[in-house]
Parts: structure tokens; C-alpha cells; sequence
């Protein structure tokens, strides 16, 4: 029997804002992998049901298929925020053969749990509830920690190197790719310049059907582009860089996640980040990775800073933000949903800013304006504005709004 | 330190008083004295000694049924000796006010001075004296008692929970109170006073805890409260939740034995409602979680067994939650100008929440400007007011001169803030579940090593005879180590020391002797191997040991003389769990030598003055 499994998001979701405010966590793609795809692909599939927090499902329902609970049966319950490691399918597998309940932790959260055949499940389970009824159960406590988690944001960044080797070798088994140069792996309809250039010494370039190639464009192994995204002229893609659908990709990218529908389309170096959909920056915008001192970076949060045991991390930018021309982001920066960027960036940016710190101005973005850019990027793209999509924007705007208290503090550089 | 009790109703009997300061007996046992009132007469008895010693003309006395009122003490000496001229109640010249009172008055002297260059006669060695009769000098030139009472009562330097009654007024008792408890009782047909709910509980569970600076009036039909200057004061009214029986002895012969066969029970009620085992953390509703998250030092301030609970509390604050935490004796934290760094959190234990030596270093710390909170037994105590925040350790009354569940309760309470504030530091969920899980067996483990008494009742009948024990330990065994060695102190009066287990070379390692046991704590897994060494020691040097250890460690009982098995459980969480046979065999031994174990010379339960 294929595993059943309930992907469930917990309460512990605040550190990954803003990665996680306008998709589930078992959507966040890292080393060219979501752990959705993991579960519902080859070598499992599983038959996979998901809980996610309300204000997400009807657009998590649009991408991400389920099957419905059968109350009472044998259940694999893993956390959404597990980290995308192809290898955790067969870890799956295994635990969910052997059939002996459990329950696995990670830090602070409950990783996974088989609950066996007959428990009593509450009426509706949630993102608040799941955790708590899976813990009062009393199942057997595993010794060990079972499956990594994502537990703050700059760790989708700080797994990508990790898990990149072993998940890219996986796809390229799995998917059907034509080696189209040494090392370089494509689907159907892969168009390459013949002056582009591929290092693959050190890992494998994964291009997805219809991805374009641009003339002197250099790709440094191991690279994973989604599919329909082009490759402009002279982009250098150098070393754990992924890339989701629909994008367009210029300028200089370094050990960086970049989620689909984004466009980084001319000059400026982006590296050791992750940008999410629909993102647009601006000739010139460039981020830090590497402070002068060359010591770790700390990140910023609400009341706390926290070490991140990195050297090189460079920013973390929500979904639907927008760079104006010149932007440099320091390190270590978090950008908000939906918000406007200008000058330098020296401090985190709330989410619906429009944010001009360096020139004095940091006001709040309306949410109908970033609703109305929302539609008119979608039509570029042929995608319909649906009222799930703006929904989810309000609700995001309403869930960030104390986020913007700081636009109270002085400006300063 | 002493015990008032007062009665405004129809039933002003001696055997209604008697009954009352028999339950504060625990406070103090020198000496006891009751005052009936009458109209425009008061009935005077003082005895030495206990009150379990009342006699028949004892009970005869004013039994004509024209009292209104009457107030009775118990006494536990500071000033004078346990005499029947120093036992309370205490009169004016004229004897028409009769006064008892708990505390210390710091001005006495200077007041017996003036008082006596006025004319006033005292017959006593107390400092309590000079309040009847200061009242009398007041009543000169004031119109009414009440007033006078209250000019009196501010004119007192020191701390003090006063009642008294004036032939005047016989069917009122008068009440004031600054630094020593008082509760009042409210019942149907009566009003009472008393030191703590104890005695209360006969007559009524509706009871107002009075704070420093008030005042109240009794009556049979009711009562007024006021502040020492006079002006009506609102008070809340509590319900008293243990009932009488909670207070008796349940039929151990004392209440020692009983405290410690209830941990099982107290332990329990100590974490009562307050596991949160889906987050794997403590709900503890009586503390900020701001305050919580914010500490970065905790200093924990206390006096005697409940010191001992501190260190344990150490040792669980830094290993699990890993903030930096100081324990310090009460008495040298008050006058040793501590530094507190900012976001320090005091935490001040004691069971009966009025220990003086604690308050005064509570009020010390808020004085810097430090948060406190407190962790106590007594529901409304001084100490869990004054600290606004805190944890009810929730171990019912612990009558026992030597505290035994109120010890252990401490420790579940620390446990609990330990666990809490190291799953707000980075604590696993998976380490904060296993500790929860560990901490929820320990009423049934706890069940199991009294099971096993009878055991250690016979390792304390063979070494009863010996004047010296040593008691060693290592990390939480430490503190253990130290409670041990109080405890056989305490009730058996027998020389005991608590030591480091590795410090015995440095010094006490020279005492051992045949003559000399040594109680050995060799129960957590960390350092079992190196408490091993000293047993070693100690055994090649023709030393005894009783070993403790955990179930199934058979080269430990094959090492040691006798062995005492615990059941197996988290090392942090073992000083529960090991104390409870320190706890029986520091009974068994007193018992064999023929120690009033209750009340143990020299001590009382409650200290109360510094």
C-alpha cells in the first residue's frame, strides 16, 4: 500500500517570514527540490494530504493536489518545514513499512509521526492543533532526530550546498534529462547558444523544458534552471544556483535560490539568497554576502539577533518585491512581501513598505496598490488574477501590519 | 516567633481558644497563656510549657459563660525566657487590656523607659509588655480604644501581628498588624483571628489576610479593617481550601512521618496543571512570560531547607535553561549590599511565606530595583504578596517542624520554571518532553521508596547510636547531601554534615572513623563512578557506609554496608527521589533516641524573626 501522508504546518512558522507568509512551508524550494515534490514523486509517491494555515489553503489547493484523510487508518504525519532531502523519500518508506507508531522531534517541533491504525482524531485538524494532539497521544519518542528542519529563514540558504549534490543526482536518475554537453542534463526544447559557456566540474547543470540559453552566458555547476526561463546575455550562474519556472535571469547569481515568475534581469550580483515569486529587480540592485570584518553573520529579529553560523549569507526577499535601479541590500537582510525597495537597504524591510530609508521616505505600501501590480504582473505572464490570489495579499498585509511600526523610526544610513 | 489566636462570639470558652493555639503549636511550644473578657473584667491564664499539657483546672477556668471574647497565644521565646510571667497574654497596670503578639518590637527599650518613668509597673522580661501598657497611657488623653490602640500601635518600631482585648469593649478583639501574619476568619456567628488559616478552618473557611499597616476591629456580628491611621480599608475574602483533617495527623504518630508519606501525593499537586506536555513546557500562570524571557541572571534567596531547594534550583536553571544562577543565605544577602545585575530575577523560597530573614531580602532586592517572584506554600503569605509574582508550591499544611514535603514540592516548582525558561532558551522539544515524562513518575517512584521504609527504619535503629554522620554527594546530590545532614540534625540532634563529595580529601576525610557512618549519594549516572572512589575512601579508611544509589546497581550494594535503592530517573530530577530516604532515616533515628520529632528543641516552624 503507497504511504498516506499529512503534511502538516505548525505554530512555529514566525522565523521563516517572509519565505513562508505566502506559501506553505512544504512548497519552499531548495536545491531544486520542494519537499512536496519529494513526497509526491519518485521514489515514493505517496498519497499525500496537507495542512496548511487557513489563510493558505484555496492557493495552496490551486498548486498542490491532495487526497482526503480516512479517519482512523495508519497516517505518516511529517512537518511541512522538513527540509527538501531527496533521501528523507526512502526514510519515509522504511518507517512507514515497519509500521511501528511514533513520534520524531527536531529542536523545537515535532518532525514526524506514524499514527497507527484506529486513533481518535480531532474533528478538524490544524496548523495550532496538529502538533498538540499528535504529542498528547504518548506515541514512542524517538531517540534520534529523524528529519532536519527549516526553522528560520536563512537556512533555506544555508541547506542549499548540502543538499544540492545528492538531489541533483537524483533528478538527473529520475528525469528522464538528455545530456546535451559533459554534464549538462536538458528536457525537451532547451535552446543554448553556441557561445555559452558550461563548468561542470564540480556538479551537473539541470536545464528544464524550454529553458533558453543566452549568448556568453557562463554556468558554473551545480545549477538547476526551471523550465521557460531564459538565461540573458553575459548572466553568470555560479555554483548552487536555482532556479524556478518563468524566470528571467541576468547579472551575476551565486549560491542562490530564486523562486519562479522572478525576474533578475540585468547586471548586479546576487549571491548566497533567496528571492521569492514574482520579484522584480532592478538594473544594478546588488546584495552583500560577506561582511568587511569576515565574521558570521547575525540576523535580526524581532527583540533578538540571532548567529547564524554562516560567513556568507546575503538576504532573503519576499514574494512580489520590487527593487528600484542601483539598490544595494546590505548582508543579511530580510525583505518583506510585497514591498518597494530604494537606495540602500541597511536594516530588515517590512513587508508592504515602500522602503527609501537612504532618502528619508519609508511609508507603507496600500495593499490595493500591491493587489493591482499583482494583476498586471500576472498578465505579462497569461495568468488570471484569481480572488484567492488577492485574498491571500490582504491577508498577508493584515498579518505583517505590526511589522510596520518601525516606519516610526528615524531614518538613518 | 509565635502563634496568636482570637475569638469574638458566643462560645469565648478556654477550650475554643485552647483548640485554636493548638494548631499553631508548630510556631512556638515554650510557653501559652489565654485571656477571657468579660464585661469590664479580663480572666488571665499562663502556662510553661506545651499546650498538649492542659490541665482540668485549665478547662474550669471562666467557665461562668459571661466572656464575649477572648484571645490565647503560643509562644516561642526571643525576649525572656520561657517563663510564666513572660508568657502572653500581657496587661496594662490596671488590668483591663490584655495583648498578644507575634513579632519583635525594636524600640522597647526606649518605650519601657518613658512608660516606666510615668509610672507604669512591668512584670515581665518581653518586648511585648510595653504595648498594654502604652495603650494605657494613651487611654489618658484619648476618648475611645480604638483610637489609642492605633496611636499605640504606631508608635512601635519592629514587626509585630497584635490582639487584644479591653474590658471595656469585651465582645471585641482589637487587631493590628506590620511584618508578622494575620488572618482574619469571618464566621456566621463569630470573628476570629489567628497567624495562619489553621486554626480558623474549626469555625469558618472564609478568611481576609490583613496586610502590613491595617488594622481590624472583631465582633461577633462582624468586623471593621482600616489602615493604622484609620481609614476603612476594603478587604477581599478567600476561601480556605484544605480542611480540617488536612491538619491532623492522620494517624502517624507525628507529623513528620505523615508529611513524608503525603509526598507522593504533594509532589503530584505540585505540578498539578501545570505540564504542558504537547508544547514540552511548564504553564505556570503565576509568572510573566515576559519576565521570564527576559532574565538573563537569576538569584535565588532563602534560609535553611529551603536553601537547600535553591541549590538544587541552581544546578536546574543552569543546565537546563542555561542562565547564570547565585544562591544566597537570606540573612547575607539582606545586609551584604548584593549586586544585581539589570534583568536579574530574585527568587525567594520558603515554605511558610513569612520567613523574616527572606522577606527582608525581598524587600532588598525590590529595593534595587530587581524582579522578584516568590515560591511558597501559604496561599496569601507575606513573601508571595510582597513578590506580586510567583509559584504556590501547593503542598497542603506542613505542620512537621522539619520540612520535608514542602522541600521536595520545591524542588517539582523549580523543575518546572527550569524546564519552562530552557524551552524559551533553545531547550529541544524532544529533552523538554523527556523531562516532563520523567518528572510525572516521580509521585509513583516516590510511592515505591516509601514502600520500602521499613528498610530504612532498620538502617537508622542500627546506627541510631552513633553522635557523628557525614553525608556526601556530588552535583544535585549535593544539596542533597546538605538536607540529609539538616534534617538528622534538626529532629535527632545528632552531628551531621552535608560535604562535596570531593572535597573530603581536603579536610573532613579525616573524621571518618567506625564510629562515623557515611551516608553516600551515589544515585545519578553523570558521576556515579566517581562517588564510587569515595566510597573507596572512606571504606579503606574503616569508615561506614550507607550507600544510596539507583535499582540495580549491585556493585554499589556489594561496596557499601547497607544500600538503600531509588528507582531510576533523570539525574536532575534525583534530589526528589533521594531525599525521601534521608528524610526517613533522619526520622527513624530520632524516634529511636527518643526526640520529640514534632517539635525539636530550639526550633520552631516558622521563622519569623531574623
Amino acid at each position: 500500500m503507497e504511504p498516506r501522508i499529512v503534511l502538516f504546518e505548525d505554530h512555529l512558522l514566525d522565523d521563516m517570514a517572509p519565505v513562508t507568509l505566502t506559501r506553505p512551508a512544504f512548497v519552499v524550494t531548495c536545491a531544486c527540490y520542494t519537499l512536496y515534490e519529494i513526497m509526491t514523486q519518485s521514489p515514493l509517491p505517496a498519497a499525500v494530504h496537507w495542512i496548511v494555515r487557513d489563510f493558505l489553503a484555496k492557493t495552496t489547493a490551486q498548486r498542490c493536489p491532495q487526497v482526503p484523510i480516512e479517519p482512523g487508518s495508519m497516517l505518516f504525519f511529517l512537518n511541512a518545514s522538513v527540509i527538501p532531502d531527496v533521501r528523507y523519500a526512502d526514510r519515509v518508506r522504511q518507517l512507514w513499512e515497519k509500521g511501528a507508531p511514533f513520534v520524531a522531534t527536531t529542536g523545537r517541533r515535532v518532525s514526524a509521526a506514524l499514527v497507527p491504525a484506529g486513533s481518535t482524531m480531532p474533528e478538524r485538524l490544524t496548523a495550532e492543533n496538529v502538533t498538540p494532539w499528535l504529542l498528547e497521544m504518548k506515541l514512542p519518542l524517538m531517540e534520534e532526530e529523524l528529519f532536519r528542519t527549516f526553522d528560520h529563514q536563512y537556512e533555506v540558504i544555508k541547506y542549499l550546498e548540502p543538499l544540492f549534490a545528492g538531489n541533483m543526482a537524483h533528478r538527473i536518475r529520475t528525469g528522464g534529462y538528455r545530456e546535451v554537453a559533459p554534464g549538462v542534463f536538458a528536457q525537451e526544447n532547451v535552446t543554448l547558444a553556441d557561445s555559452a559557456v558550461f563548468r561542470t566540474k564540480d556538479g551537473p547543470v539541470i536545464l528544464e523544458r524550454d529553458v533558453e540559453v543566452a549568448d556568453f552566458a557562463y554556468v558554473v555547476g551545480p545549477v538547476h534552471v526551471g523550465a521557460r526561463t531564459r538565461i540573458i546575455e553575459r548572466a553568470s550562474l555560479k555554483e548552487n544556483v536555482c532556479i524556478g519556472e518563468t524566470c528571467k535571469i541576468g547579472g551575476e547569481v551565486e549560491a542562490s535560490i530564486i523562486e519562479s515568475f522572478t525576474n533578475k534581469q540585468h547586471h548586479g550580483f546576487l549571491g548566497h539568497s533567496w528571492v521569492g515569486s514574482w520579484v522584480n529587480l532592478g538594473a544594478g540592485t546588488s546584495n552583500s554576502d560577506l561582511k568587511n570584518t569576515y565574521g558570521e553573520v547575525r540576523l535580526e529579529y524581532p527583540h533578538r539577533r540571532v548567529e547564524t553560523g554562516m560567513q556568507f549569507l546575503g538576504c532573503v526577499i519576499g514574494d512580489f518585491a520590487k527593487s528600484a535601479i542601483n539598490t544595494s541590500i546590505f548582508t543579511g537582510k530580510i525583505i518583506g512581501v510585497s514591498s518597494m525597495l530604494y537606495g540602500f537597504i541597511g536594516s530588515n524591510v517590512p513587508s508592504f513598505c515602500n522602503y527609501a530609508r537612504s532618502f528619508g521616505q519609508i511609508t507603507e505600501c496600500p495593499v490595493d496598490q500591491a493587489v493591482l501590480i499583482q494583476k498586471r504582473m500576472f498578465a505579462r505572464r497569461s495568468i488570471l488574477q484569481t480572488p484567492e490570489d488577492v485574498l491571500l495579499l490582504r491577508d498577508v498585509f493584515e498579518l505583517t501590519r505590526s511589522e510596520r511600526l518601525i516606519s516610526d523610526e528615524p531614518p538613518a544610513l | 516567633m509565635c502563634g496568636i489566636f482570637g475569638y469574638a462570639g458566643p462560645e469565648a470558652r478556654p477550650e475554643v481558644l485552647i483548640e485554636g493555639i493548638k494548631r499553631l503549636e508548630y510556631r512556638g511550644y515554650d510557653s501559652w497563656g489565654l485571656c477571657l473578657a468579660s464585661e469590664n473584667h479580663l480572666s488571665l491564664l499562663r502556662r510553661v510549657g506545651r499546650i498538649g499539657g492542659v490541665d482540668g483546672s485549665a478547662l474550669a477556668f471562666g467557665r461562668d459563660g459571661s466572656a464575649r471574647s477572648g484571645i490565647a497565644h503560643t509562644r516561642w521565646a526571643t525576649h525572656g525566657a520561657p517563663t510564666e510571667a513572660n508568657a502572653h497574654p500581657h496587661v496594662d497596670c490596671a488590668g483591663r487590656i490584655a495583648l498578644i503578639h507575634n513579632g519583635i518590637i525594636e524600640n522597647h527599650a526606649a518605650l519601657r523607659a518613658t512608660l516606666e518613668s510615668k509610672g507604669h509597673r512591668f512584670t515581665s522580661d518581653t518586648d511585648t509588655e510595653v504595648i498594654p501598657h502604652l495603650i494605657e497611657e494613651i487611654l489618658k488623653s484619648e476618648s475611645d480604644f480604638p483610637s489609642a490602640f492605633l496611636a499605640a500601635v504606631k508608635l512601635l518600631v519592629g514587626a509585630y501581628g497584635i490582639a487584644a482585648v479591653w474590658a471595656g469593649t469585651p465582645d471585641t478583639v482589637y487587631v493590628a498588624r506590620h511584618g508578622s501574619p494575620i488572618v482574619l476568619g469571618v464566621g456566621r456567628t463569630s470573628t476570629l483571628v489567628a497567624s495562619d488559616p489553621a486554626p480558623l478552618v474549626a469555625h469558618t473557611r472564609d478568611v481576609i489576610y490583613l496586610d502590613d499597616g491595617e488594622a481590624a476591629i472583631l465582633r461577633p456580628d462582624g468586623f471593621e479593617t482600616r489602615t493604622l491611621e484609620g481609614a476603612p480599608v476594603s478587604k477581599q475574602v478567600h476561601q480556605v481550601a484544605f480542611s480540617l483533617p488536612d491538619i491532623e495527623r492522620g494517624g502517624y504518630p507525628h507529623f513528620m512521618l505523615k508529611e513524608i508519606a503525603e509526598q507522593p501525593e504533594s509532589i503530584r499537586n505540585a505540578m498539578r496543571g501545570r505540564i504542558v506536555r504537547s508544547e514540552g513546557t511548564a504553564k505556570l500562570g503565576g509568572v510573566g512570560e515576559e519576565l521570564l524571557r527576559k532574565v538573563r541572571r537569576c538569584h535565588i534567596v532563602a534560609c535553611g531547607t529551603s536553601w537547600n531547594a535553591g541549590m538544587v534550583g541552581k544546578y536546574l536553571l543552569e543546565n537546563l535553561a542555561r542562565i547564570p544562577t547565585q544562591v544566597t543565605y537570606a540573612a547575607e544577602f539582606r545586609y551584604a549590599h548584593p549586586v544585581l545585575e539589570p534583568d536579574t530575577l530574585v527568587i525567594a523560597i520558603s515554605q511558610s511565606g513569612e520567613t523574616a530573614d527572606t522577606l527582608a531580602g525581598v524587600r532588598e532586592a525590590r529595593l534595587i530595583g530587581a524582579e522578584t517572584i516568590g515560591i511558597c506554600n501559604v496561599v496569601g503569605s507575606t513573601i508571595a504578596r510582597e513578590c506580586g509574582k510567583g509559584i504556590y508550591i501547593h503542598a497542603g499544611p506542613e505542620i512537621g517542624v522539619a520540612s520535608t514535603k514542602a522541600f521536595t514540592s520545591q524542588l517539582v516548582v523549580l523543575s518546572l520554571l527550569a524546564v519552562h525558561m530552557g524551552r524559551m532558551r533553545g531547550m529541544s522539544l524532544r529533552a523538554g518532553i523527556l523531562f516532563l515524562d520523567a518528572l510525572e513518575r516521580l509521585p509513583e517512584q516516590a510511592a515505591q521508596i516509601l514502600r520500602e521504609k521499613d528498610k530504612v527504619a532498620a538502617i537508622a535503629r542500627a546506627y541510631a547510636p552513633c553522635r557523628d554522620f557525614l553525608f556526601v554527594g556530588r552535583l544535585y546530590e549535593y544539596p542533597t547531601a546538605l538536607e540529609g545532614a539538616l534534617k538528622l540534625k534538626e529532629i535527632s540532634y545528632v552531628h551531621a554534615e552535608g560535604i562535596q563529595a570531593a572535597e573530603m580529601k581536603h579536610g573532613p576525610i579525616a573524621l571518618i572513623e567506625t564510629s562515623v557512618p557515611t551516608v553516600v549519594l551515589a544515585a545519578q549516572t553523570e558521576i556515579r563512578d566517581k562517588m564510587l572512589g569515595n566510597m573507596h575512601e572512606i571504606l579503606a579508611r574503616s569508615g561506614k557506609v550507607i550507600a544510596v544509589g539507583q535499582e540495580g546497581d549491585e556493585e554499589l550494594a556489594r561496596l557499601a554496608n547497607d544500600t538503600i535503592f531509588i528507582p531510576k530517573t533523570l539525574d536532575p530530577l534525583i534530589p526528589i527521589l533521594s531525599v525521601i530516604p534521608l528524610q526517613l532515616l533522619a526520622y527513624y533515628v530520632a524516634v529511636e533516641r527518643g526526640c520529640d520529632v514534632d517539635k525539636p528543641r530550639n526550633l520552631a516552624k516558622s521563622v519569623t524573626v531574623e
